[in-house]
């Protein structure tokens, strides 16, 4: 059983090692390839991560390993538990470093955790949620409330 | 978000329900750009067509003003905001056929409409030979193989040949139109005649109607038709399935085929085929009770007269079905705690007819 006690060796842009077993590390596929391609024998950079989001990614893949045995209903609340936890601007790093290292149910949870965030908005809120310069003018924005009146009318 | 990568992006935009997305065309030009491009259209329509989100649901007004349509996106429906609201979409082409992955089709005596009632984009199909004639059915359904739309036309046929003492069996001719083609193409006759519904049901890339009891057909009264090989086929009931009351309708929950039948206390026994075509795979999964709606109940203990039309209309997430009373009230039932509940629309909601919609702003 060695395999699954060998250890995979991360290192963040802000330079800090993390030993994570291979059964946790392999929920990135990206590292899951670089292993089938004996890429993985030494340390390995991953220059766009922060020690910190690279931790919270490897609390979330240790959920999932050690939570294989749960119900489906528990793993879907500690998924919710581990999402709301996070706010926007830590959000938007989980995306870009769970988008790199190719974690398909961490993508998918943040993703639908920014969908969520978005409906029910108007435009407006939207655009000071995300920090979203408006560039049309009043104008063409009228234009678009028009055309998709039924969707505007929705709005309480 | 800017600073995302694209495919993130489309990944995001694609889970919003369809009124957000619609509204944050608005945002900024380039999240206009995204969302009206064919790539983001064709995602959040994949996404919003799979069974664990929840659909929309188009309300036909009552006559005589049939062109209005109240829209409800079941989707943009939260714990934050519990009202529903509905708005009312016009079109002109008269009665609501069926709804096909984000389109709808219409007809009227003239013709015979597709459309997108949230984009307003709309087509006129060529005009059939022999139309409106006979004792008909239109079906509307999508190929998810071929990407194709296509309208069926089954008329069936009067005369009935007799042979010795037996009935011959059904005559319908049945006729197809592919969306994009120039005319319509037969696939000749069909030995069925389907019971006319408000809507057929659509599972597995098929369509599916009742059949009306005949000679060769007691038992496989539920025919499938395949819109990619364009063939009719019985899917069995199996002997275990047993109807307490002789009526009974088929809908999707979830992406499964139902059959929803009357029970002995006017609520619906649902039985759902869990891998399809598979005979043996046949469960009773719901066993609903009668019910009624509160205007109704009346405090000395006599029940009123209580007709027995309850259908089933769709499920969301949470497992809870959306039931349709007699007297068109709806009504939700939650299968877990075994409990009704007033669904809450702002404003009262008068409808004629309803059909469930996945609502996407594909082009036609």
């Amino acid at each position: 059983m060695a395999s699954t006690l060998k250890k995979i060796i991360l290192k963040s842009c802000d330079g800090k090692i993390l030993e994570v077993e291979e059964a946790v590390a392999v929920q990135s596929q990206m590292i899951k390839n670089m292993i089938e391609d004996d890429c993985a024998n030494e340390e390995i950079p991953l220059p766009d991560i922060t020690g910190e989001i690279l931790s919270m990614i490897i609390e979330y893949c240790k959920m999932h390993v050690d939570g294989e045995n749960n119900s489906n209903n528990e793993l879907i609340a500690r998924d919710a538990d581990f999402i709301t936890r996070v706010d926007l601007n830590t959000l938007y790093y989980l995306i870009v470093a769970a988008n790199f290292l190719n974690v398909k149910s961490l993508l998918d949870l943040t993703c639908q955790r920014v969908a969520d965030i978005i409906k029910g908005k108007s435009p407006e809120e939207i655009r000071l949620t995300f920090n979203i310069k408006n560039d049309f003018t009043p104008e063409e924005e009228e234009e678009i409330r028009k055309k998709n009146a039924w969707a505007f009318d929705y709005k309480d | 978000m800017e600073r995302l990568p694209l495919d993130v992006v489309l990944d995001i935009l694609s889970r919003l329900p369809v009124t957000t997305l619609a509204q944050s065309k608005s945002v900024c030009r380039s999240w206009r750009s995204i969302i009206q491009g064919s790539v983001l259209v064709d995602k959040h329509l994949l996404r919003m067509s799979e069974p664990e989100n929840d659909p929309c649901i188009i309300f036909q007004s009552p006559p005589p003003i049939l062109d209005h349509y109240y829209f409800v996106d079941f989707a943009a429906y939260s714990e934050r905001n519990k009202r529903l609201k509905s708005f009312w979409v016009s079109t002109m082409h008269g009665k609501l056929v069926a709804s096909s992955n984000g389109l709808l089709c219409f007809c009227n005596s003239s013709a015979i409409h597709i459309c997108n009632p949230l984009t307003r984009d709309s087509v006129e199909l060529p005009k059939l030979s022999s139309y409106p004639a006979g004792l008909g059915i239109l079906g509307f359904g999508f190929s998810p193989t071929t990407k194709e739309y296509k309208v069926l036309d089954i008329i069936y046929q009067r005369k009935r040949l007799r042979s010795d003492s037996h009935l011959a069996p059904f005559q319908s001719k049945v006729r197809i139109f592919t969306l994009g083609d120039s005319q319509w193409r037969s696939l000749g006759m069909a030995p069925y005649q389907f019971i006319a519904r408000q809507s057929q049901v659509t599972v597995s890339g098929r369509l599916h109607w009742i059949s009306q009891p005949g000679e060769v057909l007691m038992k496989d009264r539920i025919i499938s038709f395949d819109l990619t090989a364009e063939q009719f086929q019985a899917v069995p009931l199996a002997d275990h399935v047993t109807l307490e009351r002789r009526f009974f309708e088929l809908v999707a929950l979830r992406g499964h085929l139902c059959v929803a039948a009357s029970n002995a206390s006017c609520g619906l026994d649902i039985w759902v085929i869990k891998e399809y075509n598979v005979k043996e795979s046949w469960v009773k999964e719901f066993i609903i009770g009668g019910y009624l709606p509160k205007e109704l109940r009346i405090t000395n203990g006599r029940t009123p007269f209580f007709k027995s039309d309850f259908r089933a209309v769709c499920s969301f997430k949470g497992r809870k079905i959306l039931l349709k009373l007699w007297r068109k009230d709806l009504v939700l039932y939650d299968p877990v705690h075994e409990r009704f509940e007033d669904p809450m629309f702002e404003g009262a909601l008068q409808w004629h007819e309803m059909v469930v919609h996945v609502g996407s702003l594909v082009s036609i």
